[in-house]
């Protein structure tokens, strides 16, 4: 499900118009990004929690060559999902 | 760092806000996001939101574990996960902190390299104290030298002395070496080299002398060959008033030390030989008010047996100590065109054709004086190493065969010394152009104002030991004087790299807060995150380590003249690197 189908599925559900539905999804996703970029943890309720997490430094070894590099820290966007969902999900079948 | 949760009643306020729409409504939107998202993602579906990321669905396998209380192997169950991608754009914009950071391949060799480019500089002490640890030795070797050969050659004794090395503020390092070669036959020879060099980078003026001595006794009947050949090497480089004295008296101590041993000699060899008789003249140095003439006048050899001939050498060594600057600069462009090579061979054979005591003496001596330190500019401090380590190879092998290299060594590590001053090489150059050229009078005039900004930027940087390195200037700047139109662009550039940066002008001010970064501000104000340096410049006094500044500091971003931050310029991304180089690596 890609980006318009997505906002074509919410408009149905909410029985309101693709533009309206488009111009909040844009908000909400402004107001996260704003909030993550500020390191601040969202939570949705039900669904999860979006939170951003520092990579520390680290030395890799390029196993073939031997070659040692410094990979520096960096900060990256991670999601975990509540429980709620995750019990939802429990009764998925695995395939 | 603030972890401060945002709940779903929070985003629905901010959104609400923005969107201006009811809380109600974005609530619902909200919740109808969610339910979409999960039912997408149950329905095996990915789901992507445009600019912030892609929801997909994980199942994770069940795994063994054990039970932490009691110890029995359980299995846990395998689940889904919802896994989150985000998109480039968020990506990018949470991880701005640290954008800046690259990975660095680590080989080793980056630390090797920092420490031998920063030696030099911190310890021509310890060099000295090696190297009147290897003079030691090698005096001690000819005392050995001399008792083993004792039943044939009477006595070869030789005089210790005390080499004084004092170190001040811009001396270079005065070597004083005393090398000998020894061959199986009973041949030897005696090298000596004394050179006291104070280099003192603000003078072109220069005068190097070279004096050979060589006695080679040949009596041919007899089994005792003894052979010895004196080399007494002096540089002397012009000084100010005080110096050179110094220096002339080792000089003459030198000398008269060697002329107490060909006085040995000589009773040494008294039985054929009847007498050699070396008299010594009075040395005198006399310091006048503005010139040092040592005179150093005359050695006589006589010989009571066999036709002798006497030469006289007189040479005179003309310092005349910095008046003011513009004297200098007159000096300079009378002497530059102006220089002298002269070389003297002088050879004595005895030869009584009747006698078997065949005694040759031949003296040479090499002077040559220069007025132009440039001519060895290009002589870079690898080549100085190198012959370095060549005498130490020699010595490891114990051929007794030690050359003298380290005068050289000397004398180009005075002028590798005066090199790394590229402002003295514009000035040379800019004379040198400037009568080349009188034509051009205008550049004349601008050239000599320029010139006394760069002395003035010189002294200047000199007085603050060098804070700011001076960078090493391309030897194409020197040789090629001809092509004066593509120059003034190229020293005007290393004109400002050479001298001190000044701030007066500030294009703002930024607070340091939790994850800024100079490089950072740097990229936003030059355009070029290497030119952070010129920030740090500005603000040392306020900022210990550039690598850690304490939150809440006030960083000016000064005004920097647009040719130094000029980040398509090779050259200036190159000096800002080294001046990275050197403020990071000295914290």
């Amino acid at each position: 499900m890609n980006h318009k189908e997505l906002i074509a599925a919410l408009s149905e559900k909410m029985n309101a118009p693709k533009s309206i539905v488009e111009s909040l999804l844009e908000t909400t996703v402004a107001t996260c990004t704003e909030l993550l970029v500020e390191e601040k943890t969202i939570g949705f309720q039900s669904f999860g929690n979006f939170e951003v997490r520092k990579k520390e430094e680290r030395l890799s070894v390029h196993p073939a060559t031997q070659v040692r590099t410094l990979i520096p820290p960096k900060l990256v966007v991670n999601f975990k999902q509540s429980t709620i969902l995750k019990d939802k999900l429990k009764d998925l079948p695995h395939e | 760092m603030s972890k401060d949760k945002i709940s779903s009643q929070e985003i629905i306020d901010f959104v609400s806000s923005k969107a201006s729409v009811s809380k109600r409504a974005v609530e619902e939107f909200l919740k109808v996001l969610t339910s979409t998202i999960e039912e997408a993602l149950i329905a095996g579906e990915v789901v992507k939101i445009k600019n912030f990321g892609t929801f997909k669905m994980q199942w994770n396998e069940p795994r063994k574990s054990v039970n932490v209380q009691t110890g029995e192997d359980i299995i846990l169950p395998g689940f889904h996960k919802v896994t989150f991608t985000p998109d480039n754009q968020l990506r990018d914009l949470v991880n701005e902190p640290f954008a800046h950071l690259e990975p660095v391949e680590l080989d080793g060799s980056p630390i090797e390299k920092t420490n031998t480019s920063s030696e030099p500089p911190l310890d021509p002490l310890r060099s000295l104290n090696e190297q009147a640890f290897e003079i030691r030795n090698i005096l001690d070797e000819i005392r050995e030298l001399s008792t083993i050969a004792d039943g044939k050659v009477e006595s070869i004794e030789i005089v210790e002395q005390e080499h004084t090395f004092e170190l001040k503020e811009d001396v270079v390092e005065p070597i004083i070496n005393s090398n000998i070669i020894e061959s199986e036959r009973p041949e030897y020879s005696v090298e000596e080299t004394a050179e006291p060099i104070v280099v003192e980078p603000e003078l072109p003026h220069q005068d190097f002398e070279e004096v050979d001595i060589q006695i080679n006794f040949n009596p041919k009947s007899e089994p005792v060959v003894p052979e010895i050949s004196i080399s007494i090497t002096e540089s002397s480089e012009s000084e100010p008033p005080l110096d050179p004295l110094r220096s002339l008296n080792e000089q003459a101590f030198e000398i008269r030390n060697i002329l107490d041993e060909i006085r040995e000699l000589s009773t040494i060899v008294d039985g054929k030989v009847e007498s050699i008789e070396i008299v010594e003249q009075e040395h005198t140095f006399e310091l006048r008010e503005d010139v040092v003439e040592p005179i150093i006048d005359s050695y006589i050899i006589e010989s009571e047996r066999s036709e002798y001939s006497v030469e006289e050498i007189s040479e005179s060594i003309v310092v005349e100590p910095e008046l003011s600057v513009i004297i200098e600069i007159e000096k300079v462009e009378n002497e530059l065109p102006h220089q002298d090579f002269e070389e003297v061979d002088i050879q004595i054979n005895f030869n009584p054709k009747s006698e078997p005591v065949v005694p040759e003496i031949s003296i040479s001596i090499t002077e040559s004086s220069e007025s132009e330190p440039e001519l060895y500019e290009s002589v870079s401090d690898q080549d100085v190493s190198i012959e370095e380590k060549k005498v130490k190879k020699r010595k490891h092998k114990k051929t007794w065969l030690i050359v003298i290299l380290s005068l050289i060594l000397l004398i180009f590590l005075g002028i590798g010394a005066y090199s790394f001053y590229p402002p003295a090489r514009n000035f040379m150059d800019k004379n040198y152009s400037s009568i080349k050229f009188s034509v051009l009078k205008k550049s004349e005039s601008i050239s000599m104002t320029d010139m006394f900004n760069t002395v003035s930027g010189w002294f200047a940087s000199k007085n603050e030991k060098e804070i700011v390195p001076q960078s090493i200037v391309i030897p194409k700047d020197t040789t090629q004087i001809d092509s004066i139109d593509a120059k003034p662009e190229v020293d005007s550039l290393q004109m400002l790299f050479d001298n001190p940066r000044v701030y007066t002008a500030y294009l703002g001010t930024e607070r340091i807060h939790d994850g800024s970064r100079l490089a950072i501000m740097a990229k936003r104000y030059y355009g070029s995150k290497d030119f952070w340096v010129y920030i740090y410049e500005a603000n040392r006094e306020h900022i210990a380590n550039p690598d850690r500044i304490p939150v809440g500091t006030l960083i000016k971003v000064p005004k920097v003249d647009k040719r130094l931050i000029d980040s398509s310029n090779e050259r200036c991304i190159r000096k800002a690197k080294e001046l990275h180089d050197i403020y990071v690596k000295r914290n």
